[in-house]
């Protein structure tokens, strides 16, 4: 394949991913006063066996589904849990994009032998500032 | 009226009974209030503007998952989105 050939046109060819958030005081009225953040562990259980990854937090990731099928997932569970519609602060579907990790690489970038070069330049700019304002103190001294 | 990206179109059954046709209205109805959608002609329904950044998706889509709880009512039920040029036939 030519570098200049688009490989894939479709942003949600990858699926979808899926963040979603409560209000705490919306599900103490709706869902549970004593344990709240319990809502969260109910549609984790739900979405993971729908066929979601949990990411972090409340980002879940489905590759095989798209936006519309994942529109439908929470219409089902909305039909099925009440409290649900009710407590929603923020819904969102985004293309589940690759990410590229690079991590190791910048890391491989590292070197130490340089590291210890920069550290004796910074340190001889210093030692260089320190000659020079004593020379300045020498010299208005010695004019005065 | 506002470029929408998101329609569905739904036609009820002619052969439906006076009851189960003012029973699907009233059902229709009741989703348009809460989902702010219109009905631009006898069939086709969008999002009410204003629409901005495409954000007729959600209620449209949820428009069109909650007819599908009531598919045994139409002769046809589908969703186009304009946007990415996919369709849906449920009916």
């Amino acid at each position: 394949m030519r570098s200049d050939q688009v490989r894939e046109t479709d942003p949600w060819a990858r699926g979808v991913v899926l963040s979603f958030d409560f209000v705490t005081k919306d599900l103490k009225d709706y869902y549970s006063k004593n344990s709240p953040q319990g809502a969260y562990e109910v549609l984790k259980r739900f979405l993971l066996k729908n066929g979601f990854e949990h990411l972090r937090d409340s980002d879940y990731k489905n590759k095989f589904m798209d936006k519309v099928d994942t529109v439908d997932l929470l219409y089902s569970f909305s039909r099925d849990h009440k409290w649900f519609p009710h407590c929603i602060n923020k819904v969102n579907i985004s293309p589940n994009i690759t990410a590229l990790d690079i991590s190791n690489d910048i890391k491989a970038l590292g070197d130490e032998a340089e590291l210890t070069h920069t550290f004796f330049y910074f340190a001889n700019c210093v030692i260089f500032k320190w000659i020079i304002r004593f020379f300045i103190l020498f010299s208005s001294f010695f004019f005065s | 009226m506002d470029k929408y990206n998101f329609k569905v179109v739904a036609e009820l059954r002619s052969d439906l009974t006076e009851n189960q046709r003012l029973e699907v209205s009233s059902k229709i109805g009741e989703l348009q209030r809460r989902l702010k959608i219109v009905n631009i002609d006898n069939e086709t329904y969008c999002k009410a503007p204003p629409i901005k950044d495409y954000d007729d998706f959600g209620a449209v889509t949820f428009f069109f998952s909650a007819l599908k709880d009531l598919k045994e009512y139409f002769k046809r039920l589908e969703y186009y989105d304009l946007w990415e040029g996919d369709k849906r036939i449920e009916v």
